[in-house]
């Protein structure tokens, strides 16, 4: 190699090793069931920042048919007024306390928290058990909140890849299923939402204790104090929602075209359905999912970033719901290379599916999942997200320890073994969200029979 | 002895090579990691006519090979050896490279930034291929989707031509496509060099042993001396004169954004309109969401009303930003943010209003430094401004310490008539029968 180096300067040649990371393990977690729930702390000595979120069961597929995007509407109002006080006063307590106020919604579960100093945190599991016990979504508030979400779903979906991955969700799952649609929902399911629906979607689903999750000094926190705070005044047991079948029967060779007039850049979402989080070969397909598309170095945006210009930045992962899943391979590239670039993912997607992993990619990835897990679990935020994981899916209390051990002893055979079964490289979905006058002719020449959507 | 304080209680131990490389090390055995950060001295602002955008896609190039380092293959060694958190941005001020590796392999990633501060493996090829990377994250940040080159369309109202924040960190397409190997090779020999850089190490490492490493790998490169810098004539305290620019895009509704002068980072005003910013225009109890959006429904409710950016070198600005509500003009909407500016002007702002400010940027700090990586960033950031990574430790009380009358006395100067740049986009089927916009006063100063 032929490197520009200043004549003044004398490099180091030799690559130094180092020594081998410390094994990981999870912090102790302990548990308190008090006032009808159950209270899920981990424990981090000494943090200056604390973490509590309430996990129930009221996500997505809870929502009653045509109502896409209550759940999480119903979520989202919870901080705007209380029977305590009003939107305006509720959020200047949030502040105050120099908490952020967290949700998230899911298609099984929510979450409703704060992360904040952990000299606040009983102060601020006030206000979490405030806004989900005794929620008031009056009219005013919620008229108001509605409209501002009408209003940004506006531009939201002028967003390149929002209408992309409904088109993609639809065809894994099927149109008429609530999997076959977005999280938030969408223009036209807003539209449809009310106050009444919302105040009764809260009654039916959000009014269980569910559980707690808490990230802090365990031995300066009371949880069965704090597990009081937040199932007093709840009723009811959360129940998982019906599920039907899914109804998606994607091809490889078809393509769907959102079109998106004058686009510069076209948006792929290339992937199928997959197993659930509780497949035993999970930490094989994560494994290879990293090397198709998950570390920079990965097959995908080795070639279509680092080869071929094609792109910013390719990814591609798995999704492990409770009951559902998804492989999705995503990027945006420019409009001129829209073909070739599907054209590439896809002879990717099959070489994974028929060769498997490299001694060598797996010896990296490896080292890298084992390296970098406590790098990503350095805050109580981090930390929490690997609780609620055990709530959601009824994982035991060292289940990160656990996997840490499973990564290290995964060897190629199942590696290779995962990607041949949970890749279908002739059941992919593939969906481009472009210029159609300017794709279709390449996305035809290259063979796809081009089908249009009209989301 | 290094000092602690209430709101950074970490130890910092300092040194300074023979050839001016700073080495801050802030140790902390509560994880298993060191985060390695380099501060350059150097970002767009250095750039020359015709050549914007190359110091971020001279970035990108860092990443493609070194004497003893293969293309894509800094990547590679840290996730290899189990590290996480890598990347690099360019900004106006600054260009900074990041890592976070086991603590067992900082001598890996510190061999890595050395052999890339010394050297540089560069070819057609690899320019070739990351010139169209940055293209693409061009089309993907800016062109390709709505409103998306607001601030570039902004920085260059709210700065004079020529001035070194005129122009945006990511560069045009035409002056990408003119870039020649020997724009990078001259950029490298220019800016890179240990006498403009500061490294930090944060993490479960003892601080003689960084510094011998330090000394080990980047020892032997050679310092440069002096940097050639950008020195544009001082700008104004205010614009000088109010400004409403109208634009026609593809977009989905109408929305403003607004700009004013402002003191930059580490100023004596720097704290106050900090505050300033957040006090209007940050949260939900916030003036500015609580009076368009919650009392009189004018706004959407997304996006922040206020901030301030916080530019190192040169003047800065607080950005501003709203949208109308369904079936609010933006003309009336414009009008009610304006007049909440005034009134925060006019009559100043509470203590409560401080105290729900106070505690939002104790919280923010917190968050920032509560990972390894955030530290080592903050550090770096800290010994560039002032030269003392000790610097650090006043931070928050700074913050902390505007008074009311501070906020009240820069309110006057940032929020005043004469130094408000508005720049509106409206969906283009809205410019069918509008004329061309001629109201346009006067430039920028």
């Amino acid at each position: 190699m032929s490197a520009h180096v200043g004549t003044r300067h004398t490099l180091v040649a030799e690559r130094p090793t180092g020594t081998e990371p410390r094994p990981y393990r999870f912090p102790e977690v302990r548990r308190v069931t008090v006032a009808g729930g159950e209270v899920v702390g981990a424990h981090l000595p000494g943090h200056r920042l604390a973490w509590a979120k309430s996990v129930m069961e009221s996500g997505a597929l809870h929502e009653p048919v045509g109502l896409d995007g209550l759940a999480r509407i119903t979520c989202s109002l919870l901080d705007e007024g209380s029977l305590d006080r009003d939107a305006d006063a509720f959020g200047l307590a949030v502040e105050a306390l120099g908490a952020q106020w967290r949700i998230a919604c899911g298609w099984e579960t929510q979450e409703v928290g704060v992360d904040l100093p952990a000299d606040r945190l009983t102060a601020g599991l006030d206000l979490v058990a405030e806004a989900i016990r005794r929620p008031a979504f009056t009219d005013a508030d919620v008229e108001r909140f509605l409209a501002d979400h009408v209003r940004s779903l506006k531009t939201a979906w002028a967003q390149p890849g929002t209408r992309a991955q409904l088109a993609f969700r639809q065809a894994l799952f099927g149109p008429g299923h609530r999997l076959g649609g977005v999280l938030g929902g969408t223009p036209d399911t807003a539209a449809a939402l009310t106050a009444d629906a919302i105040r009764a979607f809260h009654a039916d689903r959000m009014t269980a204790p569910g559980t707690l999750a808490v990230v802090g000094d365990l031995d300066t926190i009371d949880l069965e104090a704090l597990g009081t705070i937040a199932f007093t005044g709840a009723t009811g047991t959360g129940r998982p929602a019906e599920l039907a079948e899914f109804t998606g029967a994607p091809s490889t060779r078809q393509a769907i075209v959102v079109d998106r007039p004058g686009a510069v850049q076209s948006v792929l979402r290339i992937g199928h359905t997959a197993a659930p989080r509780s497949t035993p070969d999970l930490i094989a397909v994560e494994l290879c999912a990293e090397v198709l598309g998950g570390s920079f170095g990965s097959r995908l945006n080795h070639l279509l970033r680092e080869v071929k210009g094609y792109t910013y930045g390719a990814h591609a992962s798995f999704g492990h719901g409770r009951r559902s899943g998804s492989f999705t391979m995503s990027a945006a590239v420019h409009t001129e290379v829209t073909a070739a670039a599907v054209v590439d993912t896809i002879a990717e997607i099959r070489r994974m599916h028929s060769d498997g992993v490299t001694a060598d990619e797996l010896a990296a990835t490896r080292a890298h999942a084992l390296g970098s897990m406590p790098i990503n679990l350095q805050t109580p935020g981090g930390i929490g997200g690997r609780l609620i994981e055990a709530i959601v899916h009824g994982l035991p209390d060292d289940h990160v320890t656990r996997e840490y051990a499973e990564i290290g002893s995964t060897d190629r055979a199942a590696v290779s073994r995962a990607a041949a079964t949970h890749l279908r490289p002739d059941e992919l979905a593939v969906v481009v969200e472009g210029d159609a006058s300017r794709v279709v002719p390449d996305l035809e020449a290259a063979g796809f029979e081009v089908v249009r959507s009209e989301v | 002895m290094p000092s602690t304080s209430a709101h950074f209680p970490w130890a910092l131990h300092r040194t300074r090579l023979a050839n001016g490389l700073r080495v801050v090390v802030c140790p902390d055995t509560t994880v298993p990691l060191a985060a390695v950060n380099l501060w350059y001295d150097v970002g767009s602002r250095h750039e020359v006519e015709g050549k914007h955008g190359f110091a971020h896609l001279f970035e990108h190039l860092m990443f493609e090979g070194s004497a003893h380092v293969d293309k894509g293959g800094h990547f590679a060694a840290v996730e290899g050896c189990g590290g996480d958190g890598i990347n690099a941005s360019t900004n106006p001020d600054r260009t900074n490279y990041y890592q976070t590796v086991p603590s067992g392999r900082l001598d890996l990633a510190l061999w890595l930034e050395a052999d890339r501060m010394g050297s540089l493996a560069l070819t057609q090829e690899t320019l070739d291929n990351q010139r169209e990377v940055v293209k693409n994250e061009r089309r993907q940040r800016y062109d390709n989707v709505p409103y998306g080159t607001w601030s570039e369309e902004m920085t260059a109202l709210a700065y004079p031509a020529g001035h070194p924040y005129a122009t945006s960190t990511i560069g045009s397409m035409e002056e990408l496509d003119s870039a020649e190997l020997a724009d990078f090779t001259a950029f490298h020999e220019t800016y890179y060099a240990p006498d403009n850089a500061v490294l930090t190490v944060v993490g479960d490492v003892d601080p003689e042993r960084v510094v011998a490493l330090a000394e080990r790998y980047f020892g032997g490169i050679a310092p440069r001396g002096s940097f050639p810098q950008p020195s544009p004539d001082p700008l104004p305290a205010r614009f000088g004169a109010g400004r409403h620019v109208t634009v026609y895009r593809d977009v989905p509704t109408p929305r403003l954004f607004l700009c004013h002068r402002a003191p930059r980072f580490g100023t004596p005003d720097g704290p106050a309109s900090t505050v300033l910013a957040a006090v209007v225009g940050r949260g939900r109890g916030s003036r500015l969401y609580r009076e368009l959006v919650t009392a009189r429904n004018l706004a959407q409710s997304t996006g922040a009303f206020l901030s301030a950016w916080g530019y190192l070198n040169h003047e800065s600005v607080l950005m501003g930003s709203c949208a109308p509500s369904e079936g609010t003009d933006p003309g009336e909407l414009l009008d009610a943010y304006v007049a909440v500016c005034d009134r925060v002007a006019d009559e100043g702002v509470t203590e409560a209003e401080l105290d729900r400010v106070r505690a939002m940027l104790a919280g923010d700090w917190l968050r920032e430094l509560s990972t390894a990586g955030g530290r080592a960033d903050a550090i770096g950031r800290f010994t560039t401004r002032f030269g003392d990574a000790e610097s650090i430790r006043d931070h928050l009380d700074h913050l902390l310490a505007v008074t009311t009358d501070d906020v009240r006395r820069v309110a006057r100067e940032i929020l005043h008539a004469d130094n408000r740049i508005v720049l509106e986009f409206l969906p283009e089927a809205a410019e069918a029968g509008a004329g061309i916009d001629t109201d346009e006063p006067e430039a920028a100063a």
